[in-house]
C-alpha cells in the first residue's frame, strides 16, 4: 500500500520531465469556419453510441454506482470542502476564481489565443485545437441542459433537503423562473473544463505542464463550485464523462495520423568507430 | 475586489510547474560546407576536434571540420521560461481582471453579453497574435561561426554544441 504514493509520485516526474520528448504524431487541417457546429450533432450521436454500447457498460456501471455513492455522502461532503476552505483560509474570493474556470469564457479566451495564433503562424494545429474546443464545449453544453432539464435536481444554496431535491422531468417553466431549484445535475462548469483540458493535451502531448495543470484546474473549479453552493460533488462525474468523451470525439475527428509503419533494417557504423545493424519499426 | 490570488499559493504552484516543465533555450543548427552555396540543417549528435557527428535517417554520421566554412547557430522557437512563465501569469491575470470589472455589471442583458464574448474573444486573439510576434522576434536570433581550428572561437563553439545539445529543434 506505501507504493502507491511513491509509483504515483514517479509516474508524476517521468511524466513531466520526459513529456516533452512527446511529439504529436498526427496531421492537421484548417478547419472550416462552422466545422465547430455542424460536428455537434454527429459528434452527440457517437458519443450516445460510445456511451451505450456493451464494451463500456463497466464504465458506465461504475460511474453510476460512484455518483450513487457520492449522492449519499453529498451534505458530508460539502461539509468537507467548507471546513477545508475555513482551515486553509482561502477567501470567498478564491472561491469566485476557482469557479469561474470553467464557466466559458476562459474556453473562449484560450480558443481565442489559439485562433490568433493559429492564424499569424498558418498553424492548422492551433486552429483545429480552438475549433475542437468550441465543438467539444457546445456539445457537452447540449447533452448537459438536457440532463438537466431532465433531472430537476436542486443546488446546495437553495436545497430544501440535506442532499438536494431532485424533481424528475419538472414544469419547464417553473424550471426557467428558478433556475437554481432544479439545474445542479450534471455539472456543465466541469464538463467545459474538462474538454478544453482533454482536447489541449491531446493535441500538444510535448507541453507537459497541460495534463497536471489541466487537472489541477478541474479539481479547483470542483471544490470551488461546492464552495459557492452552485454544486454536490455528485454532479461531478457525469460532468467529467461528458467532457471527457466529446472532447476525444472532437479531437479524433480533427485530425489525421500520420501513422505509416515501416520496418528496415541496415548497416550502420556509429562515432566510436562500432559496426553494427540498425533496425527500425516506426509504429 | 482584490487581488487575492497574486499571493496565494495556487499561484505559487503555478509558477514553479510553469518552470519546471519549460525549456530553456531552443536551438537549430546549420552548416555550409566549402563545396556548398548554402546552409543546411543539420541534427547535431556530437562535436570533436577533428569532426562533426550529425544524425541522419541512417544513422550517426561524421563530417569533417575542415570540409566546413561556417556554422550557424539559430535559436529557434522558444524564449527564456522566465519571460515565458510571466507572459502566461499575466494573460491569466488579465482574464480575471476583465472577468472581475465585467461581472460588476452581471447579470447580463443580451447586448452586453455579446460585448463581454467580444471582450474574451478580441483579447485572447490580440494574446495569440502577441504570442506568434514574440516567437518570431527570437528566430531572428542567430551565430555565424567561420570555421578555423587554431581560433578560440571554435574551442568555445564545441563545447556551447556539446553542452546545448538537448535544446536542439526536432
Amino acid at each position: 500500500m506505501k507504493l502507491k504514493p511513491i509509483r504515483g509520485l514517479l509516474t508524476c516526474l517521468v511524466f513531466i520531465f520526459f513529456g516533452p520528448l512527446l511529439r504529436s504524431q498526427f496531421v492537421y487541417e484548417k478547419p472550416e469556419l462552422f466545422d465547430f457546429i455542424k460536428n455537434i450533432p454527429p459528434d452527440i450521436s457517437e458519443y450516445t453510441k460510445q456511451a451505450l454500447c456493451y464494451k463500456n457498460a463497466r464504465n458506465i456501471a461504475a460511474m453510476t454506482l460512484g455518483t450513487g455513492l457520492l449522492i449519499h455522502y453529498d451534505d458530508r461532503l460539502l461539509d468537507v470542502s467548507n471546513n477545508m476552505r475555513d482551515q486553509v483560509g482561502w477567501s470567498k474570493q478564491i472561491d469566485w476564481y476557482m469557479e469561474h474556470i470553467g464557466d466559458g469564457y476562459l474556453q473562449l479566451y484560450v480558443s481565442s489565443g489559439l485562433i490568433g495564433y493559429g492564424f499569424y503562424k498558418k498553424d492548422d494545429r492551433a486552429l483545429q485545437s480552438a475549433s475542437q474546443i468550441f465543438e467539444s464545449v457546445f456539445a457537452s453544453g447540449v447533452l448537459v441542459q438536457l440532463f438537466k432539464h431532465a433531472t430537476g435536481r436542486e443546488s446546495p444554496f437553495v436545497a430544501t433537503t440535506p442532499t438536494g431535491r431532485w424533481r424528475p422531468l419538472p414544469n419547464q417553466v417553473d424550471y426557467h423562473n428558478h433556475v437554481p431549484n432544479y439545474d445542479a445535475f450534471p455539472s456543465g462548469h466541469v464538463a467545459t473544463i474538462t474538454a478544453m483540458v482533454v482536447v489541449l493535451s491531446e493535441n500538444y502531448p510535448e507541453h507537459a505542464f497541460i495534463k497536471p495543470l489541466g487537472y489541477l484546474a478541474i479539481t479547483l473549479n470542483g471544490l470551488g463550485m461546492m464552495n459557492t453552493g452552485v454544486h454536490w460533488i455528485s454532479d461531478y462525474p457525469l460532468g467529467i464523462a461528458l467532457g471527457y468523451g466529446l472532447a476525444k470525439i472532437a479531437v479524433k475527428r480533427g485530425r489525421v495520423s500520420k501513422k505509416n509503419n515501416t520496418f528496415s533494417v541496415f548497416p550502420s557504423i556509429n562515432h566510436r568507430g562500432n559496426v553494427g545493424f540498425s533496425v527500425n519499426y516506426t509504429l | 475586489m482584490s487581488f487575492d490570488l497574486l499571493t496565494s499559493w495556487l499561484q505559487k504552484f503555478i509558477v514553479v510547474l510553469v518552470l519546471f516543465s519549460s525549456q530553456a533555450l531552443s536551438i537549430s543548427l546549420e552548416v555550409k560546407l566549402k563545396s556548398s552555396q548554402q546552409f543546411e540543417k543539420v541534427r547535431f549528435h556530437n562535436a570533436e576536434q577533428d569532426f562533426l557527428f550529425v544524425v541522419t535517417t541512417s544513422g550517426v554520421d561524421s563530417i569533417d571540420w575542415n570540409s566546413i566554412q561556417g556554422v550557424r547557430i539559430k535559436k529557434t522557437n522558444d524564449f527564456h521560461p522566465i519571460k515565458k512563465t510571466f507572459l502566461y501569469l499575466g494573460c491569466f491575470t488579465f482574464f480575471y481582471f476583465l472577468l472581475e470589472t465585467m461581472y460588476m455589471e452581471a447579470p447580463f442583458s443580451v447586448p452586453q453579453l455579446l460585448g463581454v464574448i467580444t471582450v474574451f474573444g478580441g483579447s485572447g486573439f490580440v494574446g495569440g497574435v502577441s504570442y506568434a510576434k514574440l516567437l518570431e522576434q527570437n528566430k531572428r536570433e542567430h551565430l555565424f561561426v567561420e570555421i578555423d581550428k587554431q581560433n578560440k572561437k571554435f574551442q568555445k563553439m564545441l563545447g556551447f554544441l556539446n553542452s546545448n545539445k538537448k535544446y536542439q529543434t526536432k
